[in-house]
């Protein structure tokens, strides 16, 4: 019996990339960086490798390693379609995303905006060693096991190297290239358990409460409400189709500084902590949930006895953050029903920017407020459709808590920062924190970075239909 | 920190293209400017705005607004996108303004860089150095501003 006709108007997650549709239960990972010096022997290179890529209907469970997902930066994309000539770089820079085929992060026009300066500055990426032009393509692979991936990285640089593919290494990492674990019980450095949240794909395009559209995530289905580029009927669009953006990102993360901010701090929580719970309850104000991932608006005082994972939670009746601080960090990453500004609510027709994050962990754990001089940190995916209107739009607003009307009311003000991820020495940002008490004066800590971006690209994560044309 | 909008579209001389720009000069009073007042009053980003038609030759849209270039393009497009469809009929090269990949690099590639250089560290819309652009209250927010006002029961 033949397959059915694709339907025109809805995703086939046969076609998607399963990075996007799951996340994988693989214990170890890695993100292999390279530049393409052949076109032909890359797709060949793509063609040999294409079998270990998982579609999106597959059951994550039945997976076993090495899993692959292909991403390419514009550079790479325009080389291995030169010979295409229904595809040409010139209609494709007037049809793709101008964040992905011009502006990416690295550059001037939009790095300073997105906080990258000063230490997370584009001219420290890459440990100095990579140029984020030379990055054309990602390979992300996921492991059963480290012997595992000691193999498959060797047996993947050797094709690599024989389809003429220069591998952007990383000596930072034992590897040579990102590379990290999925954290024991979902806990990252900061001692915060991740992946409590993660949006519900309406795939089906049901509109069903509680999912979010499927055009957030993928290209080739642009609407009023989701104006995706490529908007315009052809074969751009017909390519980019069921692909997305992966938005990559080195986060080091400076738990030592972390560590002694929550020490420093902890005599705010008297009084308004559990006794015992003083540091966590400065944690939980950083970011908006205790470290276990029970939400703060929930549990103001203590964490439950168990953790509360139901993400089913609003801000509607904390309007003033007296439970969970405007500036913490979940409530600036995720917006929920947050009152967006007026150019922001006419910019999101479709609720406020989501993505589909994946990612790994790096570096060894570190207890205590004395730095080891080891990098730690998160090797980040951040999955989207429009990288100005959701990535470069949520990196804004990190930097500056200026997109949504509560946070001009006082204690707060729209010049603040996310609570974790602000970059303090962003010119006309503020790295007060308060923290408002139902009666009296609020706390307030005075933040400190927290975070370091030592890499971030752009890359088009394409479906099997695309991967097909690339190989 | 505030940044300077200076589009400038060369129009096209065709009779029926210049026809409509009368046309559109005509009804601008009563049917555009109060659209485009009403979504920059909303918007609290935008200080001051305005349209001119140059010798029939060009046509420039001049704001003087806050957030950088790349956040808020797509607010403009999509509040104003019947104005823009308006303007950006009579201009050579204009993409339609309901593509908004075409609209920005439009917008980009036609907005002129005044003379000297900003004070403040701003950056054109391709992240060059912006010209100069001079503020009294030292470029204070919208917001800021209007709530100083109020204060003062202005």
């Amino acid at each position: 019996m033949p397959a059915p006709d694709p339907d025109p108007t809805k995703p086939d997650r046969r076609n998607v990339q399963g990075l996007v549709a799951y996340r994988y239960e693989q214990p170890r990972y890695a993100v292999l960086l390279f530049s393409i010096a052949d076109a032909g022997l890359a797709r060949g290179f793509l063609r040999s490798w294409l079998p270990r890529v998982p579609r999106g209907d597959q059951d994550p469970k039945s997976l076993t390693g090495p899993v692959l997902n292909f991403a390419f930066s514009w550079t790479g994309l325009s080389k291995l379609l030169a010979a295409d000539p229904a595809l040409d770089a010139a209609s494709g820079r007037r049809e793709l995303d101008w964040a992905f085929t011009d502006q990416t992060p690295d550059q001037a026009a939009v790095s300073s905006q997105l906080g990258f300066i000063e230490n997370s500055a584009p001219a420290n990426w890459w440990g100095k060693h990579v140029a984020p032009a030379d990055i054309h393509l990602a390979v992300y692979m996921a492991f059963d096991d480290d012997d595992q991936a000691t193999r498959s990285l060797a047996e993947i640089r050797t094709s690599a190297a024989l389809s003429g593919l220069a591998e952007c290494k990383l000596p930072e990492f034992g590897q040579g290239a990102l590379s990290g674990y999925r954290p024991e019980g979902g806990f990252l450095h900061f001692g915060y358990r991740d992946g409590v949240t993660s949006p519900a794909i309406d795939w089906d395009d049901s509109k069903q409460s509680g999912t979010v559209d499927f055009r957030e995530f993928l290209m080739g289905y642009p609407n009023d409400d989701y104006p995706v580029a490529p908007q315009n009927p052809g074969a751009w669009r017909d390519f980019a189709r069921d692909g997305s953006f992966a938005c990559l990102a080195w986060i080091s993360q400076d738990v030592a500084a972390f560590n002694r901010f929550l020490d420093a701090n902890a005599p705010l929580a008297t009084r308004h902590a559990a006794p015992g719970f003083e540091r966590d309850w400065v944690a939980a104000k950083l970011l908006g949930r205790w470290p276990d991932g029970s939400p703060l608006i929930r549990h103001p005082e203590r964490p439950p006895d168990r953790p509360d994972f139901d993400d089913a939670f609003g801000y509607g009746d904390d309007k003033a953050g007296l439970r969970c601080p405007l500036s913490s960090h979940i409530r600036v990453v995720n917006l929920r029903d947050q009152e967006l500004t007026f150019v922001n609510q006419r910019r999101f027709p479709g609720g406020p920017p989501r993505f589909v994050r994946r990612g790994f962990s790096y570096g060894p754990k570190l207890t205590g407020s004395v730095d080891d001089g080891i990098d730690r940190g998160v090797i980040g995916t951040f999955i989207c459709a429009r990288v100005n209107e959701q990535f470069y739009s949520v990196l804004r607003w990190i930097q500056k808590t200026d997109f949504a009307e509560g946070y001009f009311n006082l204690p707060y003000a729209g010049s603040m920062q996310d609570a974790l991820f602000g970059n303090r020495k962003k010119p006309g940002s503020s790295a007060r924190f308060p923290i408002p008490f139902e009666s009296g004066e609020p706390a307030r800590a005075d933040l400190v970075d927290f975070i370091t971006y030592k890499g971030v690209a752009v890359l088009f994560l394409p479906s099997f239909t695309a991967l097909a044309r690339l190989t | 920190m505030t940044h300077a909008l200076n589009l400038t579209l060369p129009l096209k001389q065709d009779a029926e293209s210049q026809a409509k720009l009368k046309q559109l000069e005509a009804i601008f009073t009563d049917q555009v400017q109060p659209k485009i007042e009403e979504a920059l009053k909303k918007s609290k980003l935008v200080h001051f705005a305005r349209v001119v038609v140059i010798d029939n030759k060009y046509i420039q849209v001049i704001t003087e607004y806050e957030g950088d270039h790349q956040e808020y393009t797509e607010f403009f497009r999509r509040e104003l996108t019947p104005v823009f469809g308006a303007i950006f009929g009579l201009a050579e090269g204009a993409p339609s303004s309901s593509d908004s990949v075409a609209f920005w690099e439009y917008s980009k590639t036609n907005n002129r860089r005044s003379l000297g250089q900003d004070t403040t560290g701003a950056l054109d819309f391709s992240g060059n150095p912006a010209g100069w652009l001079f503020s009294a209250y030292d470029h204070k927010d919208v917001r800021t501003i209007q709530a100083a006002l109020d204060k003062a029961g202005a």
